[in-house]
């Protein structure tokens, strides 16, 4: 019976969606004091989705480890931010740079 | 139930909170620190939230004027309060309107009188919110000045007295009094301070005045009664366990001036109330639904109170929805 429990729980963790690891707090805070602006933007208009860290379950990783893979450089990924984020609203062309800077410098520190 | 589906049980829900605590995910900490200061509070990267709070008190004691405890004995006062709040910004991240409205549900049995339950709605209030300075969070380094700026947010609001007020009472007991019973203005500030990256204390002081109503008098005629000034003052540290859970300590005490009749101050009517409690969050649904579960208690020891009629302790559930840009 206590199998049988355990198995249906590990089931039900299983189903859960799952975060991606996290970045590290060294690196977090390194970025946030380099882009500051950055973090700010991410932190107001990302992070209720992405989490802040940037590895909330259900959506895409944005921070931690081969998070930005897909993208090749800093501007590739503010063209992407630029045309599909945040789903709804808009950023400011000044608060995609930042955000997208803030990313970036994540994404290299690691 | 059975002993065997007891333990089952119990090893399933520590399996479950295990299996939780160690997914790989780090802290939602501004978040939940920011929106922490208040019941209905939008957190700093939410656009909107609405919260629903049950909670049952039940009075263990009072303090006298001289802040003197005594155990309540032969008499019991229990209360259910559902309270529903929630805020949005407006238009920017900066600005936020929150208020709250609560649904009391009282009962007195004070021996000697008759035992009696009413309900009625409680002080609903409203207030406007501006978060004036961030923190980085990045907890505190000595040697960078900007990493010891804190979140401040300075709030003005007010609250109405949509609840009845105790010289409002027509019961014996006072049962029926669920509110102030007059209107009140006031304006803080919450200050939060992340001292890591995922332990932040949160600071929240306000000073309020409250309006005097006139109180029809016994021969006829009304009296001109004032409920003085309030000062409000909370400490609470929030730790952030990880994305999903989070809990807090906290304490707080809420001061009020001398009662006037008529521009007579009444001598040794002031009150002081201190409380601590803590409380357990848990996001069920990321980020868009949590749930909360606190306890608080009014101590009973000589000096944390004064003219309290009932000091209490209570256990509350929260749900929370949070709405996203």
């Amino acid at each position: 019976m206590r199998l049988v429990l355990v198995l249906i729980a590990a089931g039900l963790a299983a189903c859960a969606p799952a975060a991606s690891p996290p970045p590290d707090d060294a690196v977090l805070v390194r970025a946030r004091l380099v882009e500051p602006g950055g973090a700010r933007v991410f932190a107001l208009y990302c992070a209720s989705c992405h989490g802040e860290t940037g590895n909330a379950p259900g959506t895409p990783a944005v921070m931690g480890p081969r998070a930005l893979d897909d993208f090749d450089s800093e501007p590739g990924l503010r063209g992407f931010v630029s045309r599909r984020m945040p789903p709804r609203g808009t950023l400011e062309p000044d608060e995609v740079s930042a955000v997208s800077r803030y990313l970036w410098r994540v994404a290299r520190l690691r | 139930m059975t002993g065997a589906r007891v333990r089952a049980g119990v090893v399933l829900s520590v399996v479950l909170v295990a299996l939780s605590l160690a997914r790989p995910a780090r802290a939602q900490a501004c978040c939940t620190a920011t929106g922490s200061s208040g019941f209905g509070v939008v957190g700093r990267c939410h656009f909107a939230a609405l919260a629903a709070q049950l909670a049952y008190e039940r009075g263990h004691g009072s303090f006298d004027a001289r802040g003197r405890y005594r155990t309540l004995r032969g008499a019991e006062v229990d209360d259910v309060v559902l309270s529903l709040g929630g805020g949005i910004r407006l238009g920017t991240p900066a600005w936020q309107i929150y208020g709250s409205v609560p649904l009391r549900l009282q009962y007195r049995d004070l021996g000697g009188l008759a035992p009696a339950g009413a309900v009625g709605p409680g002080d609903a209030s409203v207030g406007l919110r501006y978060m004036a300075v961030e923190d980085l969070v990045t907890g505190i380094d000595v040697h960078d000045a900007r990493t010891f700026v804190p979140f401040v947010e300075p709030f003005v609001g007010v609250r109405a007295p949509t609840g009845r007020g105790p010289t409002g009472s027509k019961t014996p007991s006072g049962v029926d009094a669920t509110g102030d019973g007059a209107w009140t203005a006031f304006a803080g500030v919450a200050v939060t301070k992340f001292l890591t990256l995922r332990d932040a204390l949160v600071l929240v002081g306000s000073w309020g005045y409250r309006f005097p109503h006139d109180v029809a008098a016994a021969g006829g005629g009304a009296r001109r009664f004032s409920t003085g000034q309030e000062v409000r003052a909370r400490l609470a540290f929030v730790r952030v366990f990880n994305l999903f859970w989070s809990g807090s300590v906290f304490a707080s005490v809420i001061f009020t001036s001398d009662v006037a009749q008529d521009g007579q101050r009444v001598p040794y009517s002031a009150t002081r109330r201190v409380r601590f409690g803590a409380s357990l969050m848990r996001y069920v649904v990321y980020p868009y639904w949590k749930l909360g579960l606190s306890a608080s208690l009014d101590p009973p020891i000589e000096g944390f109170g004064q003219n309290i009629p009932f000091a209490s302790a209570s256990v509350a559930c929260l749900v929370q929805r949070n709405f996203t840009w």
